[in-house]
């Protein structure tokens, strides 16, 4: 007796039980709502952040905190010596020069967090990153990096989304789109729709467009980039 | 088949890998959409299950041994969690009052491709399908479009390869005797 169900006699041993079970194959299948994409791949995220830690934990991993905290210290301390002292545009330019130092070492804090070996980390570094207003090119390369070879591809979503507007300068867009060729991951390429939708410029769309005519996106993103890009009217 | 296999993939996850989880989310979850949509009629209600499964296997992850495929297992959960909402919905009881709407709106959910196509026996054949009981609906539509042979969908349906076997033999018998009865009274008409 077969195990197949389409060649058991008991199912489709007639004519009308072979044409009926033929037609159910005719009963179209729904799509579910774009959007169920993006809600799962978000959740599935929360909830790996969630099992990492508490939010204090994930943002000051051990030795950073220690780092930060010194920091901070130091500029209290700095401040109130100075007030006490009230040296007027000296004061200034020490606050000043700090601050540099202080967001010197958030970068190097930023940095070290993109090349931790924990995956959670490196997306919460990502994260923050993308909450980073100004950059200099060595965090970008880092981002770069990320964004290209991660092996998480949470990560490597996370890293393209903080790109922003970096998009727009050529070698970055390149280096985009050679990873929307080269990558299986439909989560790394809807990050990279999304970023270019959201702050790339006309150069950028129709670069977009482009790879959607040319059949390298995910089945799945086709109809969604070329809504979107109609939506644009580029 | 693709060249990494869901069970690996689902292993990955378990060892700490969510994204992997993504990729089963792209190969399975149109498939697990449309069977619980089959059983609940309610677009946003089936993503939203759709939506708490995935959770669910990346929390129980670990819990998989490899005694079914995977698909088996992801359906099996699905199946569980679909029955539980319509139990509470106590869809059950209300079925017989709600059969005309339900199997309208299921037409309705699917008809503007299958009117294009001039399948309108298609569309009885949908009618027949609502107006049979859940259970007899399920076991049709996963032999049918999801687990071809009976062990596989016996694992989905947590039951032995016999059982599965006797309740498709008596849900193809009601479907097909719906159909002929409702072939009759379209001739008639």
């Amino acid at each position: 007796m077969s195990d197949r169900i389409d060649q058991d006699r008991d199912v489709v041993g007639t004519d009308a039980e072979k044409h009926l079970w033929g037609s159910l194959a005719l009963m179209a299948q729904a799509e579910p709502d774009r959007s169920l994409r993006s809600r799962v791949f978000q959740a599935i995220d929360r909830q790996t952040l969630q099992a990492a830690g508490p939010w204090w934990q994930r943002f000051l991993p051990a030795l950073p905190q220690q780092v930060a905290t010194l920091a901070l210290v130091t500029l209290i301390g700095s401040l109130v010596g100075y007030m006490v002292g009230s040296v007027g545009d000296e004061l200034d330019a020490r606050v000043a020069r700090l601050e540099t130092e202080l967001s010197s070492m958030n970068q190097q804090l930023l940095l070290s967090q993109l090349n931790a070996a924990s995956a959670p980390e490196r997306l919460a570094a990502a994260l923050r990153v993308s909450r980073v207003a100004q950059r200099d090119a060595v965090l970008a390369d880092a981002l770069m990096q990320r964004a290209a070879r991660d092996p998480v591809a949470s990560v490597r979503s996370a890293a393209i989304t903080a790109i922003g507007d970096d998009i727009n300068q050529s070698d970055i867009a390149e280096a985009l789109f050679l990873l929307l060729a080269e990558t299986d991951s439909p989560i790394v390429q809807m990050a990279i729709v999304d970023l270019a939708l959201r702050h790339g410029d006309a150069q950028v769309i129709r670069e977009l467009r482009a790879r959607v005519n040319a059949q390298q996106l995910h089945p799945s993103l086709d109809g969604y980039v070329s809504d979107a890009i109609q939506e644009l009217k580029i | 088949m693709h060249a990494v296999s869901d069970e690996q993939l689902i292993q990955w996850v378990a060892a700490g890998d969510a994204s992997c989880l993504g990729t089963l989310f792209e190969r399975h979850h149109k498939g697990l959409y449309n069977y619980c949509l089959q059983l609940t009629r309610q677009p946003s209600q089936s993503e939203d299950l759709v939506q708490e499964l995935f959770l669910r296997l990346l929390k129980q992850a670990r819990t998989f041994r490899g005694e079914s495929s995977f698909k088996s297992w992801a359906y099996h959960i699905l199946r569980n969690m679909t029955f539980d909402q319509l139990r509470k919905a106590k869809r059950q009881q209300t079925q017989t009052d709600a059969e005309a709407l339900i199997a309208e709106s299921l037409v309705d959910l699917r008809s503007a491709e299958q009117a294009a196509a001039g399948q309108q026996h298609v569309q009885m054949l949908a009618r027949c399908m609502a107006s049979l009981p859940v259970e007899q609906q399920e076991i049709i539509w996963l032999g049918r479009f999801e687990f071809p042979d009976y062990n596989a969908l016996a694992a989905a349906l947590g039951c032995t390869a016999a059982t599965a076997r006797v309740r498709m033999h008596r849900a193809m018998k009601a479907l097909s005797a719906g159909f002929e009865e409702l072939n009759g009274v379209m001739a008639d008409v």
